[in-house]
């Protein structure tokens, strides 16, 4: 069964390469992009998506502070940070939101690493 | 007044250039060795900082925290040419290198830059809040000037970045961290807890 992602982030270039990759694997995934935290909260709300990748800079709110309202709302969506900054403190916080901090680049392996997440594996 | 010492921008300098190493890990063959060195704002030109005349496209960020100031990323113009050809490949054609430049070369200094505020961060257990990374050409003359006006800022480290994309060699990038470092005990006590 086809499946929704909702990639956030404010790169144009990361979101092309993430759904690069996501529809090497999946080709049948639908794949919706948002650019801001605020974008990806009013998308949600008309359309939920299965799964998200989220980045932490982006203009506006911080993605780790836009993932924690949306799985407040939306609990079932697998949702995993996806970012170049790796502090420590931001992992703690994607734990704290019982998921996991995808590291960049955004190469194959690491999109295989939320993948991963998004399908249990 | 000034509350780091020698022993305190030595530390910072192998933060940092931990910070590299991470970049290193996250692209394999892209940056090779640094050599970093400190140098304060007052009387600072192009010399000092080793820089070439000419341009430069330069990702900035800004980070706040216990630690407050600013990170430029230089590449030579000429750089960021191939780097962009390497990344998305010899076909591509002269206009649409020119309007990807600057998505390319921002997402790129995104991850090196938060490599190195990442390890500042961690190997001094501390949260540093960052803007968005931002990328312009700017020329030589107009790098030396931003840092002369800034007066937030009063140290900067400088480490020569080498890169290899896909077996090309490039050389002449530079990181340059930009450090308030003026009654700063909270910083000095933290960057004394770090061992090397």
């Amino acid at each position: 069964m086809s499946k929704k992602l909702l990639i956030v982030d404010d790169s144009k270039m990361s979101r092309i390469f993430i759904g690069q990759h996501v529809k090497a694997a999946h080709p049948d995934w639908v794949i919706q992009e948002a650019g801001t935290g605020e974008e990806a909260i009013a998308l949600i709300e008309n359309e939920l998506p299965d799964f998200c990748t989220m980045d932490i800079n982006m203009p506006g709110m911080l993605g780790t502070e836009a993932a924690k309202l949306i799985l407040a709302a939306h609990p079932d969506i697998r949702l995993v940070i996806f970012s170049a900054n790796v502090q420590e403190s931001y992992q703690n916080q994607a734990r704290e939101l019982g998921t996991i901090l995808v590291p960049k680049p955004v190469t194959q392996a690491s999109v295989g690493l939320a993948l991963d997440y998004f399908l249990g594996v | 007044m000034e509350t780091l010492s020698k022993r305190h921008f030595e530390k910072l300098a192998k933060i940092i250039n931990r910070g590299t190493g991470r970049a290193v890990q996250g692209f394999h063959d892209i940056i090779g060795e640094s050599q970093p060195y400190w140098l304060e704002k007052n009387g600072i030109d192009a010399n000092a900082l080793q820089l070439e005349t000419g341009h430069y496209g330069v990702v900035e960020q800004d980070f706040t925290g216990l630690l407050n100031g600013k990170v430029l990323l230089l590449f030579t113009a000429d750089n960021v040419q191939k780097i962009l050809q390497k990344m998305l490949g010899d076909e591509i054609d002269e206009q649409t290198l020119n309007d990807i430049e600057s998505e390319a070369m921002r997402e790129l200094g995104n991850i090196m830059v938060n490599a190195c505020l990442s390890s500042i961060a961690d190997n001094l257990h501390i949260l540093l809040e960052s803007t968005v990374t931002c990328y312009q050409q700017h020329s030589t003359q107009e790098i030396v000037t931003v840092i002369q006006e800034d007066s937030h800022i009063d140290n900067i480290l400088v480490t020569q970045v080498n890169l290899m994309i896909g077996g090309v060699a490039l050389s002449g990038c530079k990181l340059l961290t930009l450090l308030n470092t003026q009654s700063n005990q909270a910083a000095a006590d933290k960057i004394e807890l770090f061992t090397m």
